[in-house]
């Protein structure tokens, strides 16, 4: 190993976007032969700098260096060209090609006139996939092989481009655990032959494993980059979630909690198996986990937008069986989806539409809407929540992301509901918005509602719930009671 | 076809034709024409048949070729027409300025056809280029952007006939619509011959093997450097030169052309080439598929037309043909995600 120039260097990176400093004086470097992690939490900033490395976004400031030399990627096919190839998170090959197809597209090998080279195609995919030690028919089609196969083919992709530094982005995300085993040989034979590799997991144990460093990413910042070798989870974790609270957000106030209103016991489809939690009414119920855990899917599935395949969901003390969202809402269950400007909302129309669009049919007379009673429905919810607007006939397109998110929970609270999901409800709203939000969300679990909680920011899910379930990989990995609340107990099961 | 596909077709490419229930439904056809009438195995009518088979067909593979992008292009019969009608009334023109005389007025028209047919071509593949441009570099979808063509070449037509038709005379074109070498009419040998072209380019070129590169995962394709928007607007020209063909084609056969003609034929062709198993999601199909479901599908009008069958019988069963085969490919594209 030379500790002469470092194969890539990224030096005080920055990249803000409107309102958000995603990246802050990020710095960053690579050996050959070297792995180097980088793990935080969702939206420490990982995202956004493996696109300013790639050439997907181009930084607001600070420099990226290959080899000791300046690089400026516009694109993809800028980094590739520098010797630079990335392994996405979800896999981005054609299903309907073959394996050597997909492996060489782009740079296949060309005959006379422009002819496939398909046998020398296919020789050259094999060569590939032999050097990976895997046993994969270089002309069968992509689409027929597992995920795991489709990884692989993935990294022979990135190295058909003869790269220097193949960056790995959730490689492991969709595997089991011999696939990751398998996957983890990989990378060590590929450090062995001088590559420089970024990689990027949330599973603390597989970083652990085979990174040589690791850089801890919070809020944008580098926390740390410490040896792999002397260092362990709880450190980790710890450096991670950091420590100090946000002040001014505790609207906690404790509430009496009333009789179970949803119990799912060991319910489970394709995405996630035997989940099983019960929800009083009045009461906040968390649920936390990393991007994979799968608990969008759980409260989908709740809200009869996935299917249940196992186990059982009894709802008021009945077995339901959701066909649709709307047996979910006729049932008194409501979803306030993190999304609002694609599912929460119709931006252009007013307030007052958009608040009694889930109740026109207690709004009108003869099939004709009472203009009155939507009026003076929607007053109500204005002053109960707060919500700033001109005149109830704005435009929703206009307010701020903060009182639009009030119009949605507005829109609930007047449909009657008592079990509310919510998924981010404070996702792009600033600080001010966000107390008035939690505030709005205890209310509803003051008037004796249950609330099911789904937020990025774990420090926000614990000063709002009562109870916090942790997910990880389809499954619950603990529960914990308002007491027992602690970021770094809950975020080690995160990587269950 | 999927099955057929995915199992790598190459060393046995006969018997897998043979297993193809395109085939099997042709023969079925064929034999019940046969037990039904007694023209139906008639030279005249086969060729007939063959005819028909050319001009629809030629459709259906430039369809082909913009569907396995993931595309769609709605304006091939608009262009087809308006190629042909360009074709005559430019040849017009520059034989007046030639100052030679043309029999034109009275709608008789007989100019060198080889210019008509020129500038025939010339016109399909210029319509589909800037189809192409509309759709891959101004990002209009492909659906909105043929639409608006084909309206517009409709209205197009009408102005340049003047609501009359264009008569086509001459040796030329009688050779293209009216002569027959060993039982196959011309149009049905340059059919099978743009057929034979499109097959070499789709399957054999790395260049037509990007087409289904994008039409399977085009940001996959996008992030390997290829410039997807030229393989686009390549589709599209594709496109209008087999619409195009399909003009010279067809109207050689009528020895006329007239504004209106052949409208409703771009949902024909789709209806075609989805039997034949191209997918509208892209990235799946065979031109020669294609060609056996273009087969079917005119002798199965044939025998209509043999059988007494009114027009009105036959448009409802391309509209059900066609929602049958669509419906049959999505299902089947779900359980293959599965």
């Amino acid at each position: 190993m030379t500790q002469t120039t470092p194969l890539l260097e990224v030096r005080d990176l920055s990249k803000a976007f409107p309102g958000v400093q995603a990246l802050d004086n990020v710095s960053f470097d690579l050996n050959a032969g070297e792995v180097h992690s980088l793990i935080g939490e969702n939206g420490a900033g990982k995202s956004t700098l493996l696109s300013c490395i790639n050439g997907l976004q181009k930084p607001t400031s600070g420099k990226i260096y290959i080899d000791g030399r300046l690089a400026a990627f516009n694109s993809p096919v800028d980094a590739i060209g520098q010797r630079l190839s990335m392994v996405h998170q979800e896999l981005v090959l054609c299903p309907n090609l073959t394996v050597a197809e997909n492996i060489f597209l782009g740079r296949e090998p060309k005959g006379p006139g422009g002819l496939k080279d398909t046998a020398r195609l296919e020789r050259d995919a094999s060569d590939l996939l032999a050097q990976l030690r895997v046993s994969i028919d270089p002309s069968g089609k992509l689409g027929l092989l597992s995920l795991n196969e489709q990884q692989i083919v993935e990294i022979c992709r990135a190295l058909a481009a003869d790269p220097k530094v193949i960056v790995l982005d959730e490689p492991t995300a969709s595997l089991n655990d011999d696939q990751v085993e398998h996957l983890l040989g990989i990378i060590r034979d590929l450090k062995k032959r001088g590559l420089g590799i970024v990689y990027v997991s949330h599973r603390l144990n597989e970083v652990l494993d085979i990174s040589d460093r690791i850089t801890v990413l919070r809020d944008g910042q580098v926390v740390a980059t410490e040896r792999a070798e002397g260092t362990d989870r709880g450190q980790l974790v710890s450096l991670m979630v950091g420590r100090e609270r946000k002040p001014g957000e505790n609207v906690y106030s404790r509430r009496e909690l009333g009789e179970i209103v949803l119990d799912a016991q060991k319910i489970g489809n394709s995405h996630f198996r035997d989940v099983s939690f019960s929800l009083r009414k009045g009461e906040i119920l968390g649920i936390a986990g990393l991007l994979g855990c799968q608990r969008e899917a759980v409260v989908r599935s709740l809200f009869g937008a996935q299917k249940i395949d196992d186990g059982k969901l009894v709802v008021h003390g009945k077995i339901q069986n959701f066909r649709s969202p709307h047996d979910a809402i006729d049932n008194g269950i409501a979803f306030m989806a993190a999304d609002r400007k694609q599912e929460g909302l119709v931006l252009n129309m007013t307030v007052a539409d958009n608040i009694s669009l889930t109740i026109l049919d207690r709004l009108t007379a003869f099939g004709f809407l009472k203009r009155g009673s939507v009026l003076e429905m929607t007053r109500k919810m204005i002053d109960l929540l707060a919500i700033k607007v001109s005149a109830v006939t704005q435009h929703v397109s206009q307010l701020s992301g903060g009182n639009q998110q009030k119009v949605v929970i507005g829109k609930w609270i007047a449909r009657k509901c008592d079990i509310i999901i919510a998924e981010d409800p404070t996702r792009g709203v600033d600080v001010g918005a966000k107390y008035e939000i939690w505030r709005a969300i205890q209310s509803l679990a003051e008037e004796g509602r249950a609330v099911i909680l789904l937020t990025t920011e774990l420090e926000e899910m614990m000063t709002a719930c009562d109870r916090i379930i942790v997910m990880g990989r389809g499954r619950i990995t603990g529960t914990f009671r308002r007491d027992e609340f602690s970021a770094e107990t809950i975020a080690h099961r995160f990587f269950v | 076809m999927t099955q057929m596909e995915l199992m790598g077709q190459k060393p046995r490419r006969i018997p897998a034709l043979l297993k193809d229930p395109l085939v099997w439904l042709i023969v079925a056809v064929i034999v019940v024409g046969a037990l039904t009438s007694p023209y139906f195995l008639t030279p005249l009518n086969l060729a007939n048949t063959m005819r028909n088979t050319a001009a629809i067909g030629l459709l259906s593979l430039g369809m082909t070729s913009v569907l396995l992008t993931g595309r769609i292009d709605l304006s091939v019969a608009a262009t087809m027409v308006f190629s042909v009608i360009l074709g005559v009334v430019v040849t017009v023109e520059i034989g007046a300025l030639l100052g030679e005389r043309w029999l034109v007025r009275g709608n008789q028209f007989a100019g060198p056809p080889l210019l008509v047919i020129a500038v025939t071509l010339a016109t399909g593949i210029i319509v589909g280029i800037l189809n192409g441009i509309g759709v891959a570099y101004l990002k209009v979808a492909s659906f909105i952007m043929t639409l608006v063509t084909l309206t517009a070449l409709r209205g197009w037509n009408y102005i340049l006939t003047n609501g009359h038709p264009y008569y086509l005379r001459g040796p030329t074109f009688d050779w293209i619509g009216d002569s027959v070498y060993f039982g196959f009419p011309t149009g049905f040998l340059i059919f099978i011959l743009v057929l034979v072209v499109l097959l070499v380019f789709l399957k054999g070129t790395v260049m037509g093997s990007r087409f289904y590169a994008i039409g399977g995962n085009e940001v996959a394709t996008v992030y390997t450097g290829i410039k997807t928007n030229r393989y686009v607007v390549l589709a599209f020209a594709i496109s209008g030169a087999c619409s195009a063909l399909a003009g010279v084609v067809l109207t050689s056969r009528l020895k006329s052309v007239d504004a209106p003609l052949g409208s409703g034929y771009e949902l024909t062709a789709i209806a075609i080439a989805v039997i034949g198993g191209v997918s509208l999601a892209g990235g799946i199909g065979s031109p020669v598929r294609t060609v056996l479901a273009a087969i079917l599908f005119a002798s199965v009008l044939n025998l209509f037309g043999i059988w007494g069958v009114s027009t009105w019988y036959q448009n409802l069963t391309i509209g059900l043909a066609l929602i049958l085969a669509v419906g049959i490919s999505s299902v089947r594209r779900r359980i293959l995600e599965r």
